[in-house]
């Protein structure tokens, strides 16, 4: 399991550089390969824009014959109030386009997400070979 | 840090964006465009961003905002080089995108823009690196 | 909750019973909880080169090929601990190798029985060769299918054409948009030209496919006209509220053909 710490910005290019590399490895599509490193670059952004404190973490999982790579985003930040808010289209808090969580979704095979408000957000996405 | 290059042939700015671009380097894009723009009086801009694999939302809306601003200098702005994969990568994050002008190749995209490439004859090609 | 079978008091006489273990066509092992077999019928021998002989006392690992063995003994002895009736291999390749070393595809079933003498798995292997041949077959035959059917026509200089016909799902709809721009981006067509003649019906979410293509081609830099459109089709497209912005639009081909030339001329 590769685990990056995402403090400054150019950690968000490291995230999704190495799954990328990593969707490579596995044989990936360019078309999913693309796809996982996009939604990567997304959460891990959001992880340095809201959160102080924050890491992803990349390893690859396989699952009844199926492979493929999870992708958690793991941080102490402040946490969503709303969650069901910020996962409708058209949401945005302020300058940004949102959270980018309904892109990263649909960019993902499966997407999860845990969110307590003062605590932390733990999402977790899987891409399927 | 190190900042894009800019080019410049005849009245149109070149700029070429690079792989891994990071977030320090797309915001100074913006300002570096609107700098040479007003520097040097071009009436173009062409974006080239074939090298870029990934394009999420920042980098997006990144180009997006270029765009605006070089309109609003009355500049004309054309995008080269969009991917198929980072073309489906934008539609499904959800951005359209459809304020900007985008053009598959050079060639295409400076007829685009209202101008022609032409071979001189014992005539070299004038191109100033302006940054 | 694990439910085992119970070996039944069978009106049947055991010699009979015993042939239908021996002769069924399909491969039965009988493995104590230990991973030892205690039986083979006739299947399994003929499909693996070994005698019956061979086999008992034998652990089931050597039916597998040894880059496999050291996993299963950790899979066995889950299994032991947590028993159930279970088919394997529907989803992941499992193979098994015979005496000569020939390695091959099998589809296997395990069932644990508790008998007298103790826990008792009955597994059932099953020599899948044909099958997966057949499967790779009908997966390339499906996919040549799916390229015949989008086929991306060079009409005119920098004009293509691509018929879409039939049903357009997500899954069909995803390939075409990467066929389209792959070949938009190779051989540089300024306008495609989609026709939806043969397609089959139009609804929301096939609406919803073709303006995403549409938007997808303007993305890349290039021009899409929409043509075939029979008069159900426009009033369907009305009825749904679609709102197709600046397309051009046009019943017949040709029609369109004028409209991309018209396109090309403008720009």
């Amino acid at each position: 399991m590769i685990t990056i710490k995402i403090i400054d910005e150019d950690d968000i290019v490291y995230a999704r550089s190495e799954a990328r590399q990593l969707a490579e490895a596995e044989g990936f599509s360019l078309m999913e390969k693309t796809r996982l490193a996009t939604a990567v670059s997304e959460l891990a952004r959001n992880i340095y824009r809201y959160a102080s404190n924050g890491e992803v973490q990349i390893e690859t999982i396989t699952n009844d014959g199926k492979n493929g790579i999870v992708c958690r985003f793991i941080d102490q930040g402040p946490g969503i109030e709303n969650i069901q808010q910020v996962m409708e289209d058209g949401y945005s808090s302020g300058k940004s386009l949102g959270f980018g969580l309904p892109g990263a979704k649909r960019l993902a095979d499966k997407f999860s997400i845990k969110s307590e408000v003062g605590e932390g957000t733990h999402i977790e996405i899987i891409k399927w070979k | 840090m190190k900042n894009i290059p800019v080019l410049k042939l005849g009245p149109v700015l070149f700029l070429t964006v690079p792989e891994n671009m990071n977030d320090a380097m797309a915001q100074s894009l913006e300002e570096d465009v609107l700098f040479q723009l007003e520097a040097t009086r071009a009436e173009a801009v062409v974006i080239d961003i074939t090298s870029l694999e990934i394009i999420d939302s920042f980098m997006a809306r990144v180009i997006s905002e270029t765009a605006q601003t070089t309109r609003i200098m009355d500049a004309r702005i054309v995008i080269v080089g969009m991917s198929p994969v980072a073309t489906i990568t934008l539609l499904e994050l959800g951005l359209e995108m459809s304020d900007i002008e985008t053009a598959m190749d050079l060639e295409t995209g400076l007829q685009r823009l209202g101008y022609h490439l032409q071979a001189f004859e014992n005539k070299t090609l004038d191109v100033e690196e302006v940054s | 909750m694990t439910i085992m079978a119970e070996a039944p008091q069978s009106a049947l006489s055991n010699e009979f019973l015993y042939s239908v273990f021996h002769l069924a066509p399909i491969g039965i092992v009988i493995a104590d909880s230990q991973g030892v077999i205690t039986d083979a019928n006739q299947y399994v021998c003929s499909i693996t080169d070994y005698e019956k002989a061979e086999l008992i006392g034998q652990k089931v690992e050597i039916l597998l090929p040894e880059r496999f063995r050291g996993g299963h003994i950790k899979l066995r002895e889950d299994f032991v601990s947590h028993p159930s009736n279970r088919m394997m291999g529907r989803n992941r390749e499992l193979h098994a190798v015979s005496k000569l070393g020939n390695e091959f595809p099998i589809e296997v079933g395990l069932a644990p029985v508790q008998a007298e003498s103790g826990l008792r798995i009955i597994v059932t292997i099953t020599d899948v060769t044909l099958k997966r041949e057949s499967d790779k077959k009908l997966r390339a035959l499906s996919s040549e299918l799916e390229e015949v059917s989008t086929p991306i026509l060079e009409v005119w200089e920098n004009v293509a054409v691509v018929p879409i016909i039939g049903t357009l799902d997500t899954e069909r709809a995803q390939k075409l948009m990467e066929n389209t721009l792959i070949k938009m981006k190779e051989a540089r067509f300024k306008v495609t030209i989609l026709d939806i003649t043969g397609l089959s019906g139009i609804d929301t979410s096939v609406a919803h496919h073709l303006l995403r293509l549409t938007s997808a081609i303007r993305l890349m830099g290039g021009y899409s006209v929409l043509t075939g459109i029979s008069p159900e089709i426009a009033k369907t497209i009305v009825r749904l509220g679609v709102n197709l912005g600046e397309l051009k639009t046009s019943s017949t081909l040709s029609r369109g053909l004028r409209h991309a030339i018209e396109i090309l001329d403008k720009n």
